[in-house]
């Protein structure tokens, strides 16, 4: 690590943690005044870059390109959802303990699967369990075999479809296509309050610090080098003695496991979770936040994911019909002229003004479709 | 037997209906040095994937050191065991560092994940890093990316990531293929000096280098062993020189 | 004279009973009705209405369009059916004439009537009648869907008194399936009156038409202990023989629903799996090369509708050319524009033609509206091809099935009996070579991905038959492609051709079990423990000693 670099880093991280609650806090005729709005969207870019650096660990490291993080996002979003659904209690507009749909829907008594989340210690487990283990569960049958390249990005892509659709679904309990909303508090304390907005913002943002000092030590470790060795060349490190598919699970469990906390962090914060956030389009977005800021740099994926949705919530407002047409073009356009994302561009930027004559770093070979010659 | 390293029994491999080995069978000594030749398509890689996992035999056994069948193994179990693969062209990690690239083919107890994640190298594991690099002559470059080295380097340094499996046994696939008269007589010295303590299993078709090297070779030939023995023999051996010739029409042919 | 007489029977049959004709319960409640009291109207409605006579339905027809009044007071009060008006002088007068026999009772001033005015109620009471005489009037309507519709009404209500309408309907009709109807409502009415022997007939005959509609009242049959055991063993007879033929009608039609989504998919998947095998390309903006497809259709079927209505039908034969080659054009774009900047490097490609699908979705939604688009088919493609009772296997289908198979000969041919073919598979195992000996590989590619964005806009022309057109339509059905294309492997049109046939019945299969969704996501479950088997797809090249 360069010394600009850690230098830069920590500047973004005072930014993030310290400066922008503090903001909150000073009098809004303050011009340092952040708002109340402004600080509920930063909580939410924060909970993407959670997920994002989850993402850059899978694929910026080990080259493994998963197409439906948005279901991990989901499944801990909405494992955090129904707790804070059963807080509401008869609170609710139909004044039943049941959550709302349910009244709606006819369903007369809670399902068995809600019942553990009137727990919160069980439901903050269940945040990181479950996506977790669902993460090994597919990752095992999908890297066992040997699913890789383009033929696992696929698979995970429908998974992201399957579950988009099963979610929608009423008599799956968990709302339909109208999700989970109308939270009322979290954890006891009322949501409505800018205090406990305040309070979720900088639980975010400390997550977001500990999901980044965890990502770094993986990196940093054998088993990092290990992650990269396998973008490199798998076959090469499979006659080394190691096993990638291990590899593989693991990073793919850590990285569904990050993505589960990030949903649950975004579901009181946005105030509603819903399968949408889970789809198709949602879980490949998220790809190009990791890709923009630059995969296989930490730093890449957190300002990636906070500057893209960042230009997302600007144009979706202002021009919305643009949106999509900028994204298709940020797609491309990373692709096409900086596979290594802005951090990537701005380092060889950096180095190329310092004159250093630096190793000249390949574009990340990914590895091949198939067996096959062609 | 027992001091065979490798022992191959009735081996078929078959890919759609193309048979690459049939009932081959093939057997190595412990600390021998033996080249395997044969014209294209005869099955020299397939022998090789066959002994380090990468393809499972159809039929037959594939026995290493006294009783361990590798059939049954996974390619990186197999590598565990004391196997070592050097790929005909060279398979490096491009976006590690040379150092790095010899530290994870080092021999360990273990290679699972939880190992790598919390181990961090002693000065033991330091110095072997070290003295591999020298041996392969690759010191001055240990913190340069692989990506950055010439494609003899990268030979050099997949020699040295296998050495420093420290296999029992090493397979080698066209070592020299691609490299300058200096660099092939270079690596021909190495492999020499490896089997000193080990058994090397090297394929070649540069017959200028399996003179260098070789003392006993084995000819392949459609899935199966033409003829064996010390390489003078070999040489003069009427059916392989009727193999080479009458093949090389049809060499370029196979793929 | 003995035909005569048959004839007069068959008459007396088919006509409402002599003895209505003079009905007194219905001239009294003829009376009611002038009275103002909307419950007992509604009963004399019902009395006059069950007397099923034509002519006091006619009446009914009167008061139901508000042509009835009532003349005169207490014992003189009549009531009469008006016909035209005219002014006479100031006064306005109307031809009136008796309710039943319509005999003229000449003009009378219009003041002098007290207008008998049918409510909703009275005309909600009224309709039931006058449609059930309707239907009889329809088994002679010139058109065969009619007259097979009322057949089938007729059937369900069983009044013994239409046999023999339907009879003498049966003996006029010349169309098999409005035939079969009418046979079948002949039974059904037959099983419902009739004595023992005629219902074992009736019973029989159903088991012989594999009636489904005459399920509910031969099961009814087979459970009533008041029926004869050889009745009931009829009837039960009749339900297992009719069982047995929905089974096959089931079979079939899953069947043929199976080849029918297969091809689709089949559609759709070949052009991505061509592009995937020969180039490695994995083109996820093919679903908007589809919509694109989908659109030229669209606009098309417009131009024609403009400038040669009458020639309307012939559009789609237009559209499919059109539609491949505004695919293919795009596609040729694409693959020259960026595509081939990023050769051998497949989940960057996957993320640049993703980027290039949402900015094709986009623009199509900016021009043609975010709402569908509405693409009507031609009438040779409406309409179905009845197979065999209960299963008519609509045109469409068997129109895409037909192009599936069409594209798939074609591509076949195409490869591998044309030298643009022996070029592009030529590429494809060696690029260098190939340009070493003069073949121009950009060329290739070119043409290779041109002929799979053309595939792509075919599939989307022909899915404007069968589904909606918006600017998502691509979004709908990639994943399912790419389904097909990984569960086929790389490389071999076979394996895409044997992965859509499968996916399409297996899904279909189990849609009646599980609904669409869960129908879905077993398939997925499905494909991922098949990749455990052949991680490469059903048909993978194995490498031999191939190093990554």
């Amino acid at each position: 690590m360069l010394k600009p670099e850690r230098l830069g880093l920590l500047t973004v991280a005072l930014i993030l943690v310290v400066l922008l609650p503090l903001g909150n806090l000073l009098p809004p005729s303050s011009p340092l005044h952040v708002s109340n709005f402004t600080l509920n969207l930063f909580g939410k870019f924060l909970t993407y870059a959670i997920l994002a650096l989850g993402l850059d660990l899978l694929w910026g490291y080990a080259g493994v390109l998963s197409l439906g993080h948005g279901v991990f996002f989901g499944l801990g979003a909405y494992a955090m959802g129904m707790h804070l659904m059963l807080e509401i209690g008869s609170k609710s507009v139909y004044q039943s303990a049941l959550p709302d749909f349910m009244v709606w829907n006819q369903v007369k008594e809670l399902p068995l699967f809600w019942r553990p989340f009137y727990s919160a210690p069980f439901t903050l487990v269940a945040i990181v369990v479950v996506p977790a283990l669902f993460a090994l569960v597919f990752g095992f049958l999908a890297f066992r075999s040997r699913v890789r390249g383009v033929y696992l990005s696929i698979i995970t892509q429908a998974l992201a479809l399957s579950a988009w659709l099963v979610f929608n679904r009423n008599e799956m309990n968990l709302g339909g296509t109208n999700g989970l909303a109308d939270f009322k508090t979290v954890f006891g304390i009322p949501l409505n309050q800018p205090s406990t907005q305040r309070m979720l913002y900088v639980v975010t943002a400390l997550t977001l610090v500990a999901a980044w000092a965890l990502c770094r030590w993986i990196t940093q470790s054998r088993a990092g080098k290990v992650l990269v060795a396998i973008r490199d060349s798998e076959t090469r490190v499979l006659f080394s003695g190691y096993s990638p598919a291990s590899y593989k699970l693991f990073v793919f469990v850590v990285s569904a496991a990050l993505a589960g906390v990030a949903g649950a962090l975004y579901a009181p914060q946005v105030g509603i979770i819903t399968p949408a956030k889970m789809g198709v389009l949602p879980s490949i977005e998220m790809v190009v936040w990791v890709a923009a800021g630059g995969r296989g740099t930490l730093i890449g994926a957190v300002l990636g994911a906070i500057g893209v949705n960042w230009i997302q919530s600007w144009l979706t407002t202002s021009y919305p019909d643009v949106w999509l047409l900028f994204l298709g073009a940020l797609f491309m356009s990373v692709v096409l002229f900086i596979p290594d994302g802005v951090v990537g561009a701005l380092s060889r930027l950096a180095q190329r003004l310092r004159r250093r004559p630096a190793p000249r770093v390949e574009a990340p070979q990914l590895e091949r479709a198939t067996d096959s010659t062609a | 037997m027992s001091d065979a390293i490798v022992y191959l029994e009735d081996v078929t491999v078959a890919y759609e209906g193309f048979k690459a080995l049939d009932r081959l069978n093939f057997y190595m000594d412990r600390r021998e040095l033996r080249v395997v030749i044969g014209p294209n398509g005869a099955g020299k890689t397939t022998l090789l994937d066959v002994i380090s996992g990468r393809v499972k035999p159809e039929h037959g056994r594939v026995i290493f050191g006294r009783s361990t069948d590798l059939t049954t193994l996974s390619e990186n179990q197999i590598a565990a065991l004391g196997i070592g693969r050097k790929f005909q062209t060279p398979s490096v990690f491009v976006n590690l560092t040379v150092w790095e690239n010899v530290e994870l083919s080092l021999r360990r107890p273990s290679k699972g994940v939880l190992s790598t994640l919390f181990d961090r190298d002693g000065a033991g594991e330091r110095d072997r890093i070290g003295a591999t690099l020298g041996t392969v002559g690759l010191g001055p470059k240990a913190d340069a990316l692989a990506g950055a080295l010439s494609h003899g380097e990268r030979q050099w340094l997949e020699i040295g990531m296998v050495m420093a499996q420290d296999p029992e046994l090493l397979l080698v696939d066209e070592p020299v293929a691609g490299l300058t008269d200096e660099e092939t007589a270079r690596t021909g010295e190495l492999l020499v000096d490896i089997a000193r303590d080990r058994s090397v299993l090297v394929i070649e078709h540069d017959m200028e280098f399996v003179r260098q090297i070789a003392r006993t070779v084995t000819v392949l030939h459609q899935g199966a062993v033409l003829c064996e023995g010390p390489r003078e023999q070999v040489q003069s051996d009427p059916r392989v020189l009727e193999v080479y010739l009458g093949q090389r029409k049809e060499t370029h042919a196979v793929r | 004279m003995k035909r005569l007489l048959v004839v007069l029977f068959v008459a007396w049959l088919a006509g409402p009973p002599a003895s209505h004709a003079q009905s007194p319960d219905a001239l009294k409640a003829l009376a009611e009705l002038a009275i103002d009291n909307a419950d007992k109207r509604e009963a004399a409605v019902a009395v006059i209405g069950s007397t099923k006579d034509p002519k006091w339905l006619e009446f009914l027809a009167a008061l139901r369009d508000g042509n009835v009044y009532a003349r005169g007071k207490g014992k003189d009060l009549a009531v009469v059916v008006g016909g035209a008006k005219s002014t006479k002088g100031d006064a306005e007068v109307i031809e009136i004439a008796t309710a039943y026999d319509r005999k003229p009772l000449g003009a009378v001033p219009l003041a002098s009537l007290v207008e008998i005015a049918a409510d909703r109620r009275l005309r909600i009471a009224i309709k039931p009648f006058l449609d059930a005489d309707e239907t009889r009037l329809q088994l002679a309507s010139p058109d065969p869907e009619a007259r097979r519709g009322a057949a089938v009404k007729l059937g369900h209500q069983a009044d013994a008194r239409a046999a023999a309408v339907v009879e003498a309907a049966i003996a006029r009709e010349t169309v098999p399936n409005v035939r079969h109807a009418l046979e079948e409502a002949l039974a059904m009415i037959r099983l419902a009156g009739g004595d023992a022997a005629v219902r074992i007939l009736a019973a029989q005959a159903l088991g012989g038409l594999h009636s489904s509609d005459a399920m509910p009242a031969l099961q009814r049959l087979a459970a009533d202990t008041a029926a004869t055991p050889a009745e009931r063993e009829a009837a039960r007879a009749a339900i297992r023989q009719i069982e047995r033929w929905g089974l096959l009608v089931r079979t079939v039609e899953t069947v043929f629903q199976g080849a029918s989504l297969a091809s689709i998919l089949l559609l759709m998947a070949l052009g991505l799996a061509i592009v995937f095998g020969l180039m490695g390309v994995i083109n996820m903006a093919h679903g908007e090369l589809m919509a694109l497809g989908a659109y030229s259709t669209f606009v098309v079927q417009n131009v024609f509708r403009a400038r040669w209505p009458e020639r309307f039908d012939a559009y789609f034969v237009v559209a499919l050319p059109v539609s491949f080659v505004v695919a293919a054009l795009v596609g040729i774009v694409l693959e020259r524009g960026v595509i081939r900047r990023l050769y051998g490097r497949p989940l960057e490609t996957l993320l640049l033609t993703w980027g290039a699908s949402l900015i094709i979705q986009q623009a199509l939604r900016l021009y043609f509206g975010a709402a569908n688009v509405d693409v009507s088919s031609p009438t040779w493609l409406s309409g179905g091809f009845a197979l065999m009772t209960g299963l008519t296997l609509p045109f469409n289908r068997i129109f895409i099935i037909g192009l599936a198979s069409v594209s798939v000969a074609a591509m076949y041919w195409l490869l591998f009996r044309t030298d643009t073919g022996l070029r592009i598979r030529a590429v494809t195992q060696n690029r260098t070579m190939s340009s070493c000996l003069g073949v121009r590989a950009g060329w290739v590619d070119a043409t290779t991905f041109a002929l799979g964005a053309g595939l792509a806009g075919l599939a989307g022309c022909a899915l404007t038959q069968i589904g909606n057109v918006g600017p998502s339509l691509g979004q709908n059905y990639i994943v399912d492609s790419f389904m097909v294309v990984v569960t086929g492997g790389v490389g071999k049109l076979l394996g895409t051709i044997l992965a859509a046939a499968g996916i399409g019945t297996l899904n279909k299969g189990i849609e009646p079990a599980l609904g669409a969704v869960f129908a879905k996501v077993a398939i997925l479950i499905a494909v991922i423990l098949f990749l455990q088997r052949r991680p490469a797809g059903l048909f993978a090249t194995r490498g031999r000693g191939a190093e990554a």
